[in-house]
C-alpha cells in the first residue's frame, strides 16, 4: 500500500513539519508494519538527474528556420545561457520554465521509461536541454497543461523580487516539493489491522510509534449534514452481510476539474484520475479508509436499492465493459430490474459515472469482509475497494466517509443534498478487555506499573481504568477503528510492541530435563536413509502429487484408492501418489545420460483411509533386479527384519501390474511360521522389474529394476533391540562351487530351498557367481554356478564327508530338477 | 678340494652378479646351496667322511665359503629388490572414486537442523502431510473466514478420507497441510508439558511455481510449552539456534508480525551472517534477514487442546527450511529441489 507523506503530515504534529522517511524505516518498522521503502514523491526531479531539472527563464525567442512549430529558445539558468529548441506553444521571452539540462532524466509526454538527455541537432539546429511540460517531468498533476503542447509557466508561481537568487536551483528545492515522499508499506504486515488501511489511520499509529510525532485528530472535524428526506429505497436481504448503509441523492455538477491536490495525491498512491465525482470518492478512501460507490440516479430503476445475493444467471458488465457472470455467493447492488455493482468489488458501466450525470447517488456502506472477498475471486477483479473491506472495516466509518464526501463534493462539485437514507444494523457493544499486570510480567518478561501501562495505551487511544486503591487489575477499553483488540494477549503485544520489542530481556530457559520423546519412524527414517546411502544410493525427492498422463504411462489403472485434489495447480498434480515408483522413474528419465543410476526416496503415500513412509529404490543397471534384491536385504539384514521372500504373478487382483515385466513381482513378507497366509501389515513390500513397455514410454534406455517397502511394518517387525552375536565357529570353512546345468524354466528358488534343506544349520553362505546360457550349453539349458559356504560349529568337516555330502545333493537335485554337473 | 671349493664360490659368484630377477637368485641358491644335491650341500655330505685333519681344513673352508655366498646372495636380493620396488609406481594418477550416496541437500540442511534442536531436549514429531481442516487450521485460531483457507491457497481433497483419528472429522474437509503448524495441537493432545517438540517436514501451498516459490517447500515448526515461558525465552531461544546453526555470533530482532494462532506475534529477523551486516545482495543491504515467523502460542490454541485456560503458556516458530538451504549452499532456484538432476545431487 502507497502512502503520500505529504497527506500524512496534514494530520500529524512533528517537529520539522514533515515526517522523516528514514525515521519511519527504523521505527516503524520495529515497532508496527514493515515500510518496504520509500521514494520522492517527484522521482524525476530527485536524486543526481533531478538536480539538472532547474528553474530558469527565457531571454529570447526566435524562429526555427527550418521547422514552423519549433522555436529556438535562450535560456539563461543565473550563470550562463544555452540554445534550447523547443516545440511549445507558449513560450515567450521572460518566462520563468522548469529547464532539464543535458543529463536529466524525463518522460517523453509523461509516459514510459525516462529518457536521458544529451545534446542534440534538431532540424539542423544545436540544442542542450530541454524546456519541460509539466507531465515530462511529473508535475502534471500538480500543473494541468492548458493546452497539451504548452511547456510548464513558472512565471506566475514567482513573482516575488528575489527570484534572480532561485535561478539555476533544482526544481525540486524550488517548488518546496523536497519533503514529499511515498511510502510502501507491506500489506501482509498490517491484514489484521484494517484501521492503517488509509492516512489516518496511518498517521495515528506513527504518532502512537514515534517520538516527538502526535496526532491533530482529535475528534471529528467534519461538519454534520442537514436532514434529508429518504429519496432512495434501500433493501437489505441479510444484515449479517451489509450491517450499514447509507445512500446520499445529490445534485452535482459532474463536469468540474478535480482540484490539483486531490489529483496529485491520488496520483501519489497509485490511483488515477477519473472524474471529480470519482475522485472525491477514491480520494476520501485513501484518507479515512471507507469505500464508496457512486451511481447516475437516472440509471436506477425505481430509485430503489436492493443489497442482495446474485441469482442464479445473473451477471453484470463492469466498468471497463468486462462482462462477468454472477455466483449465487455473490452479494450485489440491484434495482429493480438489475444487478447495478458488485457490493464492495466494483460498480457496473451501466450506471457509471459521466460528465452527463445530473445527479448521483453515493453508496457508503459496510459489507461482510469474506463475502466481499468472495465476489472480488468469483468476478476475478480485485480493487482498492475490496482490498480494505476484505479486512473487516467498522460500521462507526460510514458517517465519517459520508460527512468528508459530501464536504469535499460539495466544495469542489457544487453538491446539494437531495435526500439521505441510512440503514443501520450494527449494535454498539463496547467490549472491555480485563487483565491483570502479572499477566504482562508472566508473557514478556517485562516488570511494568499501572501508570506505565496506561501511558503506553494511552498512545493507542485505548481507555484504560485501573482500581483506585489496591490491585493490579486493568480495565481496558480499545478505540472504535480497532477491532483487532480483544483479548489480553492481543494487549500485551500492544504494549511490548510500544516499549520497545528491543527492551524485552533475553532470558535461557529453565526447565524440567526429560529424555525427548521422538517419534519412532522418524528415527528409523534417519538410519534408513543413511543405511541406504552407505549402500551408495543417491536420495531423491520428488512431489507427492501426479497426474492422469504419468499414471498411464506407467501403466496405472486408476482406481478408488487415489486421493484426489480438489483444486490442482495443474492436471500434472491432480491425484496423491500411491507410490514413489513414478515420479522416480521421472528422475531415472531425468538422467538417462548418466553412466549408473540408483537412487532412493523416503516419503509418504496417501490412501483416503492411510497416509504411510514408504521407501523405494531404483535402479538401472544391466542386473538390476539382481542390485535391487541386494540392497532390499540388506537393508531388511541391517534392521534385523526376519522375511520371507515369494514370487507371486498377475494371479492377483492389482491394478498396477502392468508396471511390472512379465507381471511378476517378488514379495517381502515378515518370516513368520504360524501365519499361513500374509496379513497386510506382515508384507514388508515388493520387488520388480519395470515393464519394457513402460520404459519405452517413458523413453528410458536400459534396464531399470525398483522395490517399495513399508516404513512402518519395517519398524514394526524389526528386532533390532533383540540383536545378538552369532557364535564364531573355531572350526575351517569349506567351500564348495558346484556348476548346474539346469533347464531354462527351472527358478533358482526351487534350487536354493533343496540346498538349504540340505545343507541345516552348517550352510554359512549360499550365493549365485554366475548364470550362463550361450553357446557351450544347450539352448533349452542354462548353467547356473553357485557356491555353497559349509561350516560347523562342533568339528572340523573332512573332504570325506563334503565328497558324501555333495553326491547326495547332486541326487536330489537330478531327481527334483533333472540337474546334472556341467563339465567344466 | 680346495680347488673345487674356490671354483664353486667363484662360479656362485659370478652368477650373483650376473642375475636380473629374484628367480635367477633362487635358481642359483638351490643349485649351490640347497639340501638336495647342490654343489656345495653335496661337498658339505661329504665331509663327514673324511679324516680329521682334513676336516679341520676343509669344514671351515667350506662354512666360510657358504657365508660368502649367502651373504653375496642377500646383498643381491636386496639390491634387486630395491631397484623393482617402485616399478609401475605413478602416485600422480588420478583417484577411483568408490560408487557412493548422499542425502539430499535438503535433508542434510534438515538434519543438521534437527540435531542442533535435539541437542536442546527436543522431541521430533512428522506428522502426517495430509491434514483434517481441523489441525491445519481450526485448532490454530484460523477461522473459516480467513484468506489462508482460500483456494487459491491452500490444496483442498475431493476424496472423502477415512482415517482412525481422535476426534470425528469426517464432515470437515481435508488439505495438504500449509505449515507444519498442523502438529501443534495433536502434540498437545497427546503429550503433557513441559514440552519441547520440533516438527521438520514437508508442506504444500497452491501458488505458481517460479525460481522463489514452489507448491511443495520445506518447514521446520517448533515450540516449547511450559507453566512460564515468555518472550525473552523466544528470543534467546532463537539466537541460540541459529548460532549453533551458522556456528558464529548471531543477533535475532522480533517485529511486530501477523499469525493467528500466537499472541504476541513475531517476525524474527537474524543478523546477516553473510556480510556481518554490512550490506549485501542478500540482506538487501538492511543488515538483517527475514528468517523466523513467531510468538506466545494463542490462547485459542491452548483450548482447542483440551487446556485449562491460563495454566500453560508456551512459545511457537517456523523456520522456512527450504530457503535456508538456498541461503546455505546460494541455490538461486527453488526447482532445483525437486527437479532431482545428477549434475545438482552430485555435488553434495
Amino acid at each position: 500500500m502507497l502512502y503520500s507523506t505529504q497527506l500524512l503530515n496534514q494530520f500529524l504534529e512533528t517537529q520539522t513539519g514533515s515526517l522523516d522517511p528514514e525515521a519511519l524505516m527504523r521505527d516503524l518498522t520495529t515497532a508496527s508494519v514493515e515500510l518496504e521503502g520509500f521514494e520522492s514523491a517527484f522521482p524525476l526531479l530527485a536524486g543526481a538527474p533531478g538536480e539538472k531539472i532547474v528553474l530558469a527563464r527565457i531571454t529570447a525567442v526566435s524562429k526555427h528556420p527550418d521547422a514552423d512549430r519549433l522555436n529556438i529558445c535562450t535560456v539563461f539558468d543565473g550563470l550562463r545561457e544555452y540554445q534550447v529548441v523547443c516545440g511549445g506553444s507558449n513560450v515567450v521571452p521572460d518566462m520563468l520554465i522548469a529547464f532539464a539540462m543535458v543529463g536529466a532524466e524525463v518522460k517523453w509526454h509523461g509516459e514510459g521509461d525516462p529518457i536521458v538527455l544529451t545534446p542534440a541537432k534538431i532540424r539542423g539546429v544545436e540544442s542542450e536541454g530541454m524546456i519541460c511540460a509539466a507531465e515530462e517531468i511529473g508535475l502534471g498533476a500538480l500543473y494541468p497543461a492548458t493546452d497539451e503542447r504548452a511547456v510548464l509557466d513558472l512565471t506566475d508561481a514567482f513573482q516575488n523580487p528575489s527570484v534572480e537568487e532561485w535561478l539555476g536551483k533544482p526544481l525540486l528545492h524550488v517548488l518546496g516539493l523536497s519533503d514529499q515522499y511515498v511510502l510502501d508499506i507491506d500489506n501482509k504486515s498490517m491484514t489484521h489491522r484494517s484501521d492503517l488501511f488509509s492516512h489516518v489511520g496511518m498517521a495515528q499509529e506513527i504518532a502512537a510509534c514515534l517520538p516527538n510525532v502526535v496526532t491533530r485528530l482529535k475528534s471529528p472535524l467534519l461538519k454534520r449534514m442537514k436532514e434529508a428526506p429518504e429519496t432512495i429505497t434501500v433493501t437489505i436481504d441479510d444484515p449479517a452481510l451489509c450491517l450499514r448503509y447509507m445512500a446520499l441523492e445529490l445534485a452535482v455538477d459532474a463536469t468540474k476539474e478535480t482540484p490539483a491536490f486531490i489529483v496529485e495525491r491520488l496520483r501519489q498512491c497509485g490511483i488515477k484520475s477519473i472524474n471529480v465525482i470519482v475522485d472525491i470518492g477514491n480520494y476520501v478512501m485513501i484518507e479515512y479508509g471507507q469505500p464508496m460507490h457512486a451511481f447516475d440516479e437516472q440509471k436506477i430503476h425505481n430509485n430503489t436499492l436492493h443489497v442482495r445475493l446474485a441469482k442464479t444467471g445473473e451477471s453484470i458488465e463492469l466498468l471497463g465493459k468486462q462482462t462477468k457472470q454472477l455466483s449465487t455467493e455473490t452479494l450485489v447492488i440491484a434495482d429493480d430490474e438489475k444487478v447495478l455493482a458488485v457490493a464492495g468489488v466494483m460498480g457496473g458501466e451501466h450506471s457509471g459515472i459521466t460528465t452527463n450525470t445530473k445527479r448521483i447517488v453515493l453508496e457508503v456502506a459496510t459489507f461482510d469482509a469474506v463475502t466481499v472477498r468472495k465476489g472480488a475471486q468469483q468476478i476475478g477483479v480485485r480493487t482498492d475497494s475490496s482490498l480494505r473491506y476484505e479486512k473487516g472495516l467498522p460500521e462507526e466509518l460510514v458517517t465519517l466517509g459520508s460527512q468528508r464526501a459530501f464536504e469535499l463534493l460539495e466544495d469542489f462539485a457544487d453538491a446539494q443534498l437531495i435526500g439521505m437514507t441510512s440503514v443501520n444494523h450494527a449494535t454498539d457493544d463496547k467490549k472491555e478487555i480485563v487483565m491483570s499486570l502479572e499477566m504482562i510480567t508472566r508473557t514478556t518478561g517485562l516488570q511494568l506499573s499501572a501508570k506505565e501501562v496506561k501511558a503506553l495505551l494511552g498512545r493507542l487511544q485505548c481507555k484504560v481504568v485501573t482500581p483506585r486503591v489496591y490491585g493490579t487489575e486493568l480495565r481496558i477499553t480499545p478505540p472504535w477503528f480497532r477491532r483487532d483488540l480483544n483479548i489480553p494477549e492481543d494487549i500485551i503485544e500492544e504494549i511490548v510492541r510500544l516499549y520497545g520489542i528491543q527492551n524485552i530481556p533475553v532470558q535461557p530457559i529453565i526447565g524440567e530435563v526429560t529424555i525427548p520423546q521422538s517419534e519412532a519412524e522418524y528415527t528409523a527414517g534417519r538410519r534408513i536413509k543413511d543405511e541406504l546411502t552407505a549402500l551408495g544410493l543417491q536420495e531423491v525427492l520428488t512431489y507427492s502429487f501426479y497426474g492422469t498422463e504419468l499414471m498411464k504411462t506407467v501403466g496405472y489403472e486408476q482406481n478408488g484408492e487415489h486421493v484426489e485434489i480438489q483444486n490442482p495447480l495443474s492436471e500434472d498434480l491432480r491425484y496423491l501418489r500411491v507410490s514413489l515408483i513414478p515420479r522416480m522413474l521421472e528422475v531415472v528419465k531425468r538422467n538417462d545420460s548418466a553412466p549408473r543410476v540408483d537412487i532412493f526416496e523416503v516419503g509418504h503415500v496417501y490412501t483416503p483411509s492411510n497416509e504411510a513412509r514408504q521407501i523405494g529404490v531404483v535402479v538401472r543397471d544391466v542386473d538390476a533386479v539382481r542390485i535391487v534384491r541386494g540392497i532390499v536385504e540388506s537393508l531388511l539384514a541391517q534392521e534385523s527384519v526376519p522375511f520371507v521372500t515369494e514370487k507371486i504373478a498377475a494371479t492377483v487382483d492389482c491394478p498396477f501390474w502392468n508396471l511390472y515385466q512379465g507381471k511378476q513381482a517378488l514379495r517381502y513378507a515378515v518370516d513368520n511360521p504360524n501365519n499361513g497366509d500374509v496379513a497386510p501389515d506382515a508384507v514388508l513390500g515388493t520387488l520388480g522389474s519395470v515393464s519394457p513397455k513402460v520404459l519405452q514410454r517413458m523413453g528410458i534406455s536400459g534396464t531399470v529394476a525398483f522395490a517399495t517397502l513399508s516404513l512402518p511394518n519395517m519398524l514394526k517387525y524389526g528386532a533390532r533391540e533383540q540383536k545378538g552375536l552369532a557364535a564364531i565357529s573355531p572350526y575351517p570353512a569349506v567351500d564348495i562351487d558346484v556348476s548346474l546345468l539346469l533347464g531354462n524354466d527351472v527358478a533358482w528358488g526351487d534350487v536354493e530351498q533343496v540346498i538349504r534343506s540340505h545343507a541345516g544349520d552348517q550352510l554359512k553362505s549360499l550365493s549365485v557367481v554366475d548364470v550362463y546360457r550361450g553357446e557351450r550349453v544347450d539352448s533349452d539349458k542354462k548353467s547356473v554356478t553357485c557356491r555353497i559356504v559349509l561350516q560347523s560349529q562342533s568339528e572340523t568337516l573332512e573332504m570325506k564327508t563334503i565328497e558324501l555330502w555333495r553326491e547326495s545333493l547332486m541326487r536330489d537335485l537330478h531327481t527334483e530338477f533333472g540337474a546334472v554337473l556341467r563339465d567344466k | 678340494m680346495k680347488d673345487i671349493v674356490q671354483k664353486i664360490e667363484a662360479e656362485a659368484l659370478a652368477a650373483i652378479t650376473a642375475a636380473t630377477s629374484l628367480i635367477d637368485l633362487q635358481d642359483i641358491r638351490v643349485r649351490v646351496l640347497g639340501r638336495k644335491d647342490s654343489a656345495l650341500g653335496n661337498l658339505l655330505k661329504q665331509l663327514k667322511d673324511l679324516s680329521a685333519d682334513v676336516k679341520r681344513e676343509v669344514g671351515p673352508l667350506l662354512n666360510s665359503t657358504r657365508d660368502g655366498i649367502e651373504a653375496a646372495l642377500q646383498t643381491k636380493t636386496t639390491a634387486l629388490e630395491e631397484a623393482t620396488e617402485a616399478e609401475g609406481l605413478d602416485l600422480t594418477l588420478p583417484g577411483i572414486t568408490p560408487s557412493r550416496g548422499a542425502l539430499h541437500p535438503m535433508t542434510q540442511v534438515m538434519n543438521e537442523m534437527v540435531d542442533i534442536f535435539r541437542e536442546f531436549g527436543f522431541m521430533v514429531h512428522e506428522g502426517p502431510e495430509l491434514d483434517s481442516e481441523y489441525y491445519n487450521f481450526e485448532t490454530l485460531n484460523i477461522p473459516k473466514t480467513h484468506p489462508a483457507r482460500d483456494i487459491q491457497d491452500t490444496f483442498f481433497v475431493n476424496t472423502p478420507i477415512t482415517r482412525p483419528e481422535k476426534h470425528d472429522l469426517t464432515d470437515g474437509k481435508w488439505v495438504m497441510r500449509t505449515h507444519t503448524s498442523n502438529m501443534q495441537v495433536r502434540i498437545l493432545e497427546e503429550h503433557e508439558p513441559p514440552l519441547r517438540c520440533i516438527v521438520p517436514g514437508r508442506v504444500f501451498r497452491n501458488e505458481a511455481t517460479d525460481a522463489t516459490h514452489d507448491h511443495t517447500f520445506y518447514q521446520l515448526e517448533g515450540f516449547v510449552v511450559d507453566k512460564n515461558m515468555n518472550v525473552g525465552q523466544l528470543l534467546w531461544m532463537l539466537q541460540e539456534v541459529l548460532r549453533a546453526f551458522y556456528k558464529k555470533d548471531v543477533t535475532v530482532r522480533l517485529r511486530p508480525g501477523y499469525f493467528p494462532f500466537v499472541e504476541p506475534g513475531y517476525e524474527a529477523d537474524m543478523s546477516c551472517v553473510f556480510c556481518d551486516q554490512k550490506g549485501c545482495r542478500i540482506c538487501k543491504h538492511t543488515g538483517w534477514i527475514e528468517m523466523v515467523g513467531s510468538g506466545m502460542i494463542h490462547p485459542e490454541v491452548f483450548k482447542a487442546a483440551g487446556y485449562k485456560e491460563g495454566e500453560y503458556t508456551g512459545f511457537a516458530f517456523g523456520l522456512g527450511m527450504s530457503r535456508i538451504a538456498m541461503l546455505k549452499y546460494g541455490m538461486n532456484d527453488i526447482r532445483l529441489m525437486h527437479e532431482n538432476s545428477f549434475e545438482f545431487l552430485n555435488q553434495f
